[in-house]
């Protein structure tokens, strides 16, 4: 062991602590009870006060973040925790209609819940803080209901993947470009989270830079992705199963940079300051949950109070700065609840170069959401995935 | 032999023979049927279940066989990653074997009797710590910056820095590390159901001390090694944690960078709904493991017909 | 082997020692075995036959004293470059290897030519009659095979002399009478001198040229079966050897070749050549089947009033216990056609020529 602090390994809630986009290492641990343990979720007969239901990936149910609404509407939250958006569909899948009131998804995941008619878009003129909501999270298109002023989801958290590095082998400038990851000098040095659907969306943005819709792309566009994966491969030094494991490895000085994400966060809070993130300028892929209403619930007046809820910048401002899990928030106003500290470590500070910009508004500029692939089956990109991989 | 009255009348009981006795297999047959048989049928049937509408529908269909063997050297290379599976895995059984069995021999033969079981339960004590902690110990010892490359920079051996993490080496050393604890107590048991009598023999028959060890202890260890060797195999062969951790996810080897089987398996199952799919995956490396427990069985039992 | 001149002895031990920890098991030992000789050493069991063959083999080493080989003196060499062979008592055979890989296994240790190693094992088969079993795994073998494999496994290397170690005491007893005659004829043909550790009397006396008694780790007599069975030397190889009775006393009066020994019940003639000073505590010893009914209505030496108390049904003969006038236990067979009752008062009698005398009675 070294000397120097550790990242935090507070192993007691570990579920919490496998960071928020780290899928596959604990979804596959958990893949029996997934698949065949979850039959013990609460019946409702059980409950006679009617608690709020909710089916969502951790922090929701903290009690800094649920407290207040619980005290207020003189009820009872409660939550089912998922970790990955395929386990999400298979619980939800599992249990009988009406089970879960609302659902914390994936914003991709959403068209994956209209096909199965699990949630009924909903009208958001009375949702007066999506006024302080960035641009880009008001008026978000891949929830978006079918007719005007209808959503099928409110995003309450999001992040990045963009380029994490560290700044003693790579410069701010270099992490401008996603080309850099192919220097030579970073052969073998760079580390990639092991998930074929945020890679291959970076893929498709540093061969199309600035399509909005880096998921629909062409036939000849996914080949030029794949050309690129295939200079990529020779530059990747391990894959990660987990966010964990890639810090570990940047830490050690095992590799560089690498396209997942704000590593930094955790590793500047362990006192590690020569590490930064940054989306580069061909754009990147960011991550969103949005919250969602459940058409079978029977609650839904409630399920949409805690909608109202969740978009409340104090509520955000907790939801997305737990111990264990660190976020950002679509409200901008979630400023006015954090110190200086905060705000730094979230980018939520004036961007020297867009005046009159915060930081974090040129990255969601910059940033495109991740999808599912439009124009070819999911199994195509998860075998040029696994291609890569396997090359 | 004068006494021979036996007539064709039922046969003799023994004061402790009792029809009943049959339910005495009953633990071992529902331990065996909740724990072994019902999963693995559960999993070899979804993996003839299609997906509809991102969920899993009960169906008898070769789809999901036909879909991976398709892309077995293409595509997904689902091939390419089941080979150097069993490279890693035969290896690591081969070197995890030997060193296990060096470490028996040694408490064995050089440690006095009555100190052999602390020395034993010394061995085996990493077994008692976390194999997820584990990996993460060696990934610190391992890496660029890690524990050895450090001490070889401060005695100025900078130049001798070891570049292990993320390959397949890593994988084996973080696997061997798991194995070892259990297959040193197979091997130490094979080894002390050897006949000390049989050692003294060889050595007043002329062997020397190595002679002594290869005509007859290793000989004699031959099923201990056997069962120990495929046990460590098809443990390697299901294992994606230090695939994944100290390998790196796709570590070198000398077959290439590519990941396990069993690492491609986990990452699919994440990527896609397809659970059906997954489960077909997981069956493919099921039948690789029974084949391989199979040829264990055939050498073990080979050996045992030696021996016995 | 060394250019020493040939000594006349296989084996020489001198003043051989070993302890363990506070304990000598053995103690001391002096033993000469002649060219070609069968010894046996025979002793209760922790008498340290067992460990005094050990040390022979060199699976022990002595804590002092000599032990020579062919005149060479062998103390030192290390158990794999003795020039002796072990047959042990559960025979220790390879269970990995067949019939024929048991007997070669001595002479594969070496560089080798595999042809003559096969003839010498063929031969050596032949001689223990295994030739018919030589792909046999061990495992399928009878005792008595097993017993031909040790055997053979050891005489094949050709060694100076074999040790063995209570071979048959794992063979019923029709075998094991086959065994000691085969053990005898290959010993003879051979020319070999053969070590023969063992608790049983019968072995030791109907195979060995010499028998050595051991007892607490030290040797109390060696001689020839008969000499042993006639002359017992002390307290302990009287007792051990043979059905004796021991008569307790003291040397009242000598002459003639002849000693009057009085004892508890009465006084009795002992012939000797070389009688022990007068009041020297003895023990008349008289062997079972040299107590006889004394003939009625006749006056003479050595009869002893007694009382029949028990008999023991022993085919050909009865094995019959008395209680002499002073209560002590006497042991007397007698052929079937000459019956005693039970609980009867009689008289009974022994030659002074049939009764021994040894020293060291209190």
């Amino acid at each position: 062991m070294t000397n120097k602090p550790q990242l935090p390994k507070d192993t007691s809630s570990q579920s919490h602590q496998i960071s928020r986009r780290s899928l596959l290492g604990s979804v596959a641990a958990g893949a029996a009870t997934a698949s065949f343990g979850n039959f013990t979720i609460f019946s409702r007969q059980a409950h006679a006060a009617e608690p709020l239901r909710v089916l969502c990936w951790p922090g929701y149910e903290e009690k800094d973040v649920i407290a207040e609404f619980e005290d207020l509407h003189k009820t009872k939250v409660e939550f089912k925790i998922y970790i990955g958006g395929e386990q999400m569909l298979q619980f939800f899948a599992q249990t009988a209609p009406g089970t879960f009131d609302a659902i914390i998804s994936d914003a991709e995941y959403v068209q994956k819940l209209k096909a199965n008619k699990a949630i009924e878009a909903y009208k958001t003129d009375g949702f007066a803080e999506l006024a302080n909501y960035h641009p880009k999270f008001r008026d978000f298109a891949p929830t978006k209901g079918e007719t005007a002023g209808t959503v099928y989801g409110i995003p309450t958290r999001f992040s990045f993947y963009g380029i994490s590095y560290n700044t003693d082998e790579m410069s701010a400038e270099q992490a401008q470009d996603w080309n850099s990851l192919l220097d030579k000098k970073y052969a073998g040095k760079i580390g990639m989270f092991d998930w074929y659907l945020p890679n291959l969306g970076n893929a498709s943005l540093a061969v199309n830079p600035g399509n909005q819709t880096p998921y629909a792309i062409n036939d000849d566009q996914l080949k030029k992705v794949k050309e690129f994966l295939t200079k990529l491969r020779p530059q990747i030094g391990m894959f990660g199963s987990s966010n964990q494991p890639i810090a570990q490895a940047m830490l050690a000085g095992d590799i560089f940079a690498s396209p997942t994400g704000d590593l930094d966060i955790d590793l500047k809070l362990a006192g590690y300051d020569n590490f930064s993130s940054t989306i580069p300028k061909q754009g990147g892929i960011r991550w969103q949950e949005v919250a969602c209403v459940c058409s079978a619930s029977k609650n839904k007046d409630l399920a949409m109070e805690w909608v109202k809820y969740m978009t409340s910048p104090k509520v955000q401002s907790k939801l997305v700065y737990t111990k264990a899990f660190k976020a950002r928030g679509p409200n901008m106003k979630i400023v006015d609840y954090w110190d200086d500290d905060q705000k730094k470590l979230l980018s939520y500070v004036p961007d020297p170069a867009n005046p009159g910009k915060m930081l974090v508004e040129t990255l969601i500029d910059r940033s495109m959401p991740r999808g599912l692939p439009a124009n070819q089956p999911e199994q195509a990109w998860i075998d040029m995935f696994n291609e890569f991989k396997t090359a | 032999m004068t006494t021979v009255e036996t007539s064709a009348t039922k046969p003799m009981r023994t004061p402790n023979d009792s029809p009943l006795k049959i339910w005495f297999l009953a633990p071992l047959a529902i331990w065996l049927t909740v724990f072994f048989l019902l999963p693995l049928i559960f999993l070899l049937w979804i993996g003839f279940w299609r997906v509809e509408n991102f969920q899993s529908v009960p169906d008898f269909s070769l789809g999901n066989y036909a879909d991976i063997f398709a892309s077995f050297f293409s595509k997904s290379r689902y091939g390419l990653a089941l080979i150097q599976s069993l490279w890693v895995a035969i290896t690591t059984a081969f070197f995890a074997t030997i060193l296990s069995y060096m470490v028996a021999l040694s408490i064995a033969f050089a440690v006095p009797a009555r100190w052999q079981r602390l020395a034993l339960l010394i061995a085996i004590a990493p077994f008692w710590s976390s194999y997820v902690l584990r990996l993460y110990s060696w990934q610190t010892i391992l890496s660029r910056n890690g524990v050895i490359n450090s001490v070889l920079k401060q005695f100025g051996l900078a130049d001798y820095r070891i570049d292990l993490i993320y390959t397949q080496i890593a994988t084996r050393i973080g696997l061997i590390h798991y194995l070892a604890p259990i297959l040193i107590v197979i091997l130490y048991v094979s080894i002390l159901a050897i006949d000390r009598v049989l050692i003294e023999a060889a050595r007043e028959l002329g062997c020397t001390r190595w002679q002594a060890f290869t005509r007859v202890i290793l000989p004699l260890s031959r099923f201990g090694l056997m069962t120990a060797a495929s046990f460590a195999i098809i443990v390697s062969l299901g294992d994606a944690l230090s695939g994944n951790l100290l390998g790196g996810g796709a570590g070198t080897s000398i077959i290439g960078k590519l990941p396990t089987y069993a690492s491609m398996i986990m990452s699919d199952y994440s990527s896609s709904t397809n659970l059906p799919r997954t489960s077909a995956l997981a069956t493919i490396l099921i039948v690789v493991m029974v084949l391989a427990l199979a040829a264990g069985f055939v050498a073990a039992d080979r050996a045992r017909r030696r021996t016995s | 082997m060394t250019s020493a001149a040939p000594s006349p002895h296989d084996l020489e031990l001198l003043s051989i020692t070993k302890n363990f920890d506070s304990f000598t098991a053995v103690d001391s030992i002096n033993l000469k075995v002649g060219r070609g000789e069968f010894v046996a050493i025979m002793g209760p069991s922790g008498c340290g036959k067992t460990t005094l063959l050990r040390i022979l083999a060199g699976l022990e080493t002595a804590s002092s004293g000599q032990l020579y080989i062919r005149g060479k003196d062998v103390s030192d060499v290390p158990v794999n470059l003795r020039s002796t062979r072990l047959v042990w008592q559960n025979y220790a055979l390879f269970p990995h290897l067949d019939v024929a890989g048991n007997i070669a296994f001595g002479l594969t240790l070496k560089a080798h030519d595999k042809a003559i190693v096969a003839g010498k094992v063929k031969a050596m088969a032949d001689l223990v009659g295994l030739s018919d079993l030589m792909g046999r795994k061990i495992s399928q073998l009878s005792g008595g095979q097993k017993q031909r494999v040790a055997l053979a496994r050891a005489l094949v290397t050709e060694p100076d002399i074999l040790l063995l170690d209570e071979p048959l005491s794992a063979l019923d007893a029709h075998l094991r009478i086959r065994m000691q005659g085969e053990l005898r004829r290959i010993q003879k043909q051979l020319g070999m001198a053969f070590i023969y550790v063992t608790h049983n009397q019968v072995e030791a006396f109907s195979m060995a040229d010499r028998v050595v008694v051991m007892n607490k780790g030290h040797i109390e007599q060696i001689d020839a079966p008969e000499d042993m069975y006639a002359r017992p030397k002390t307290e302990f190889v009287a007792r051990f050897v043979g059905t004796n009775n021991l008569f307790p006393g003291r040397i009242q009066e000598i002459g003639h070749g002849k000693a009057i020994v009085h004892c508890a019940h009465g006084q009795v003639q002992v012939s000797t050549d070389d009688p022990p000073p007068v009041g020297t505590g003895v023990f008349v010893v008289v062997q079972a089947d040299k107590l006889k009914p004394a003939p009625t209505g006749v006056a003479g030496e050595n009869r002893l009033e007694a009382t029949v108390r028990g008999r023991e049904y022993a085919g050909s003969h009865n094995i019959y216990l008395l209680d002499l006038v002073d209560g002590t236990e006497v042991k007397m067979t007698l052929p079937q056609v000459l019956p005693l009752e039970i609980n009867q008062p009689t008289t009974i009698w022994f030659s002074p020529a049939h009764a021994a005398l040894i020293r060291g009675a209190a």
